[in-house]
């Protein structure tokens, strides 16, 4: 999307620098180590999210324009 | 001592204490106990389907569970990105990079609720909050040295996941939600870049999708669905046929691939 590296760095120290421990009945089970995965909980996560599903919007719009998916009208 | 005593329920009862104007009443009591018997965990089925119910064994089946669904796997997205158009302007990534103010912490510290629950590290907003006048200049001047450099200290976005119950019964790990529990420093961090990247959404987010951007509503896509189910429903003629898919992606969140992140964002 041509985000500037240094905004991209940002994003991904927020998201990699995660970890993880789970709280079983008040105890903590731990460390869980990360590959994958955004946290319901911190404040970016739901723009993270639609970011990466602008992905399938731009596959749809690119089928669009290739004509092997048309739009139809609703609502006249 | 009185004051500590209304704190710590307060805080124990999660519910909005002060907005609701109540007291430290039997309301608030019973809803901090009976939270705390129905977030507990009593039994769990492993990915064999055995019953597990020891304190080490429900351990090891939350543990495995995390451990398995936050692993990285191999993923050829090239043919997603090659459709992903540069959109964001010289522009939009100055104003995303531009010098942080120190009010923009200020406004992420106190537009969070003060009784959220705390991180690892146990200080809650309401902290940040009411010692702001004190400690507001070191934590502007530590946030920003830590983004100059790139790199955050270790211990900074240690994060807890609390499971809460979702649906009617719990049997697996799949009926708990995991909540991430940051700490709060982090938070304040996550919260002003947030505050940033939300303005330049309308430029790289299309039209259609409509949730969590400024501006547009969720419910215009949930009208656009009824519109279009309503066509089809009503159209008779014509040799067309249609078909809809509503679509459900389990565990969204926990599956997001880091480097195809990472990739629509450069």
């Amino acid at each position: 999307m041509g985000f500037h590296h240094r905004w991209t760095h940002w994003m991904r120290m927020c998201v990699e620098s995660v970890d993880y421990s789970v709280l079983v009945n008040g105890e903590q089970v731990g460390p869980i180590i990360l590959g994958r995965g955004l946290r319901q909980g911190d404040p970016l996560s739901p723009y993270l999210f639609i970011i990466c599903a602008e992905g399938l919007s731009s596959l749809i719009r690119d089928a669009e324009t290739r004509g092997t998916l048309t739009g139809t009208k609703v609502c006249r | 001592m009185r004051n500590n005593y209304y704190a710590y329920w307060r805080q124990r009862a999660k519910a909005h204490w002060y907005r609701d104007g109540d007291r430290n009443t039997i309301f608030f009591h019973a809803s901090a106990t009976s939270r705390k018997k129905v977030n507990r965990i009593l039994s769990l089925d492993d990915d064999a389907g055995n019953k597990v119910t020891s304190e080490q064994g429900l351990k090891d089946v939350a543990w495995n569970y995390f451990v398995n669904i936050f692993q990285q796997q191999a993923s050829d997205f090239s043919s997603v990105i090659n459709v992903i158009h540069p959109s964001i302007s010289v522009n939009d990534n100055d104003i995303l990079t531009t010098p942080f103010t120190k009010a923009e912490f200020r406004d992420a510290i106190f537009s969070m609720h003060p009784d959220k629950c705390s991180g690892p590290n146990g200080y809650s907003p309401g902290f940040y909050q009411h010692f702001w006048n004190l400690c507001g200049d070191d934590i502007f001047k530590e946030c920003c040295g830590w983004l100059d450099t790139g790199q955050f200290p270790p211990d900074l976005n240690i994060t807890n996941i609390a499971l809460i119950p979702k649906g009617s019964s719990q049997v697996s790990m799949k009926d708990w939600r995991p909540i991430a529990l940051c700490n709060v420093l982090y938070k304040i961090i996550s919260k002003v870049l947030a505050n940033r990247l939300k303005n330049v959404l309308l430029q790289c987010i299309s039209d259609n999708q409509s949730a969590f951007v400024p501006g547009r509503s969720i419910l215009d896509n949930a009208m656009v669905a009824i519109e279009v189910l309503h066509f089809m429903k009503a159209k008779t003629r014509g040799e067309d046929r249609y078909l809809a898919l509503k679509l459900d992606i389990s565990k969204a969140y926990d599956r997001m691939d880091w480097n195809y992140l990472m990739a629509v964002f450069t």
